[in-house]
């Protein structure tokens, strides 16, 4: 148990750190505001009508495209560095498991996931 | 070579490929053919594959998958039931026209995990066939889009699924945390000692695993999950998934030994009697047929969790029969549902009113169901019984074998309005009644094996 003291330890400075920067920043910083300082920051661009507005359905499905493609890359990065110990095997395999993402994009694509109407 | 070990997991994850990329090319008017065709195809296939690997007594892949006759044989019983759904779900797929090739890549995905699940002895691959199957159990449980309480029992299951599966993990964490080890046989060195570390992880464990189950107290999701669900569905919940886990937690319980099995052994019976009596109590008032099937699984996990605390060879040779005709008899019930269900009579036992005058074969084998459940002879639900009063009298648990004798006799009393409905009671049927040789095909093999099995149990023991 005692080599679980550090992980108490980052616990209890992650839950201090937080009050601890606050207390401290308003020591130092200037007081005083303006509505254009409590306006959202939106790159500098002037925010018009509310935040909260519908989005259409097909931002998830396409989120959920983006998902797996990011997952692939996972796969792929460590794969690619072992290539040369894995051999033909390696290299087979990761095709399969390219084909079966494939066949999964070409299904997305076909349901008309990517078209936007 | 390994792969050959993997062969059935490789066809069902061919399968569901095909069904997926066959559905892109075939004319819409024949796609539901062509993806319950495949499907059909697969299963086939995959049954032959688990069969060829009857005998065999192997570990693969590091560990991480172990063929074994306990599994083959409930791979299948997998096999099996998953072609019997097949044929159960093909005319309600088409007249809801739901996506076929969806439906089907889904169920076989479900029973891809199946098989993985009953073929591991290592946590992690266990994991994550459980997942695998829990995942599609969501999906095809929000099937009908269309129908709130489809939706409803979809996101249900999700939430309370996810809980379990996170409860599960957390459980697994600990016995990895203490053990250094993920294989379940050598984890079994480490949990005889008792430590509090290990106690807590596995009772963490099998409490995920008993929520899956739906074995009181963690049945409250059954009921709403099984009710919305599309009706073939709810078939392969009470048959399908629960069988899977019960295989893995029978896997991990049959591990125990010392001081932690004679703790455990006793949580397990709490929970076998707990579901048993409120399963059978609940069922008493309800009038959905749905849900009163719902907490007759409920009530029969208990009895098939006897088998588990018991531990004989003897009673995993009752576990066997009763899974086996349970089953067949589940699966006959359902598609005498999904029937009544397309002649628009809707689900209640109302709706049973006159089915033995104008679909007598239906009507009978509702009788032989009926009777198989409740444990009637010459029906095989009396030799799955049978064979495990008397492993709990050989293990002199005597008030046990009462307890579940007094359980059976509660049974009776909710399955004979399903009988008394069919029967003794009358209603127009205003549709006009047509046939559907898919549903009376399930029906008669269902009779098939529960009559056989009265006579011959031996035959799900080979």
């Amino acid at each position: 148990m005692e080599t679980y003291f550090e992980v108490l330890f980052f616990i209890c400075a992650g839950l201090l750190f937080y009050p601890f920067t606050m207390q401290a920043a308003r020591l130092f910083r200037p007081s005083g505001s303006s509505a254009r300082k409590l306006a959202n920051y939106e790159c500098g661009v002037q925010p018009i009508g509310q935040a909260q507005v519908q989005f259409h359905p097909n931002y998830y499905l396409l989120a959920l495209l983006f998902v797996v493609l990011d997952v692939e890359a996972v796969f792929l990065f460590p794969w690619a560095v072992q290539l040369k110990e894995l051999g033909f095997f390696g290299l087979a395999e990761m095709f399969v498991f390219l084909g079966i993402i494939v066949v999964g994009l070409v299904y997305a694509w076909k349901k008309k996931v990517i078209q936007w109407q | 070579m390994q792969y050959k070990l993997l062969l059935p997991e490789i066809t069902l994850a061919a399968g569901i490929l095909a069904i997926i990329c066959a559905d892109l090319v075939v004319a819409r008017e024949s796609r539901r053919q062509t993806a319950f065709g495949l499907g059909l195809l697969t299963l086939t296939i995959y049954l032959m594959a688990a069969a060829a690997l009857g005998g065999v007594t192997e570990h693969a892949f590091a560990g991480h998958l172990l063929v074994d006759p306990w599994g083959s044989f409930f791979k299948l019983f997998f096999g099996v039931t998953g072609l019997l759904l097949l044929f159960l779900s093909y005319s309600y797929v088409g007249q809801r026209s739901l996506a076929p090739a969806e439906f089907v890549a889904l169920l076989l995905g479900a029973y891809l995990g199946m098989s993985l699940m009953v073929s591991s002895e290592q946590l992690l691959t266990a994991y994550v066939g459980l997942e695998l199957v829990s995942l599609t159990s969501y999906l095809l449980a929000a099937f009908l889009r269309q129908d709130p309480l489809s939706t409803e029992a979809g996101l249900k299951y999700f939430i309370l699924g996810s809980v379990a599966s996170a409860t599960l993990l957390f459980g697994i964490s600990f016995l990895y945390g203490y053990t250094g080890s993920l294989e379940l046989a050598t984890i079994a060195g480490s949990l005889s000692t008792g430590e509090g570390m290990v106690v807590i992880g596995s009772l963490l464990f099998l409490c995920g695993l008993l929520f899956k189950l739906a074995a009181v107290p963690f049945h409250v999701w059954a009921p709403d999950a099984l009710q919305g669900a599309p009706t073939p569905i709810t078939a392969f919940f009470s048959v399908g998934s629960k069988v899977a886990v019960l295989v893995l937690a029978g896997r991990f319980i049959s591990h125990f030994s010392g001081v932690l099995a004679q703790e455990v052994h006793y949580y397990l019976l709490l929970v076998a009697i707990g579901s048993m009596t409120v399963g059978n109590l609940v069922a008493l008032r309800q009038t959905n047929l749905k849900r009163l099937m719902a907490y007759s699984s409920i009530a029969h996990i208990g009895y098939l969790l006897v088998a588990y605390f018991l531990g004989t060879p003897e009673a995993y040779a009752a576990l066997r029969v009763y899974v086996g005709v349970y089953a067949a008899a589940n699966l006959g019930i359902f598609a005498i549902i999904t029937w009544t269900e397309s002649q628009n009579r809707g689900i209640e036992i109302d709706s049973f009113r006159g089915l033995g005058r104008v679909q007598p074969l239906f009507g009978l084998a509702l009788g032989v169901f009926v009777f198989s459940l409740v444990g009637i002879p010459p029906t095989g639900g009396f030799m799955g019984k049978l064979l495990l009063f008397m492993a709990s009298v050989q293990e002199a648990h005597y008030i046990l074998a009462v307890i579940m004798v007094l359980n059976g006799v509660l049974s009776v009393v909710y399955y004979y309005r399903m009988l008394r409905s069919a029967f003794f009671e009358d209603s127009e049927w205003i549709a006009p009644i047509t046939k559907n040789a898919a549903l009376e095909a399930v029906v008669l093999v269902a009779v098939v094996v529960v009559m056989v099995t009265g006579v011959w149990p031996g035959w799900l023991q080979m």
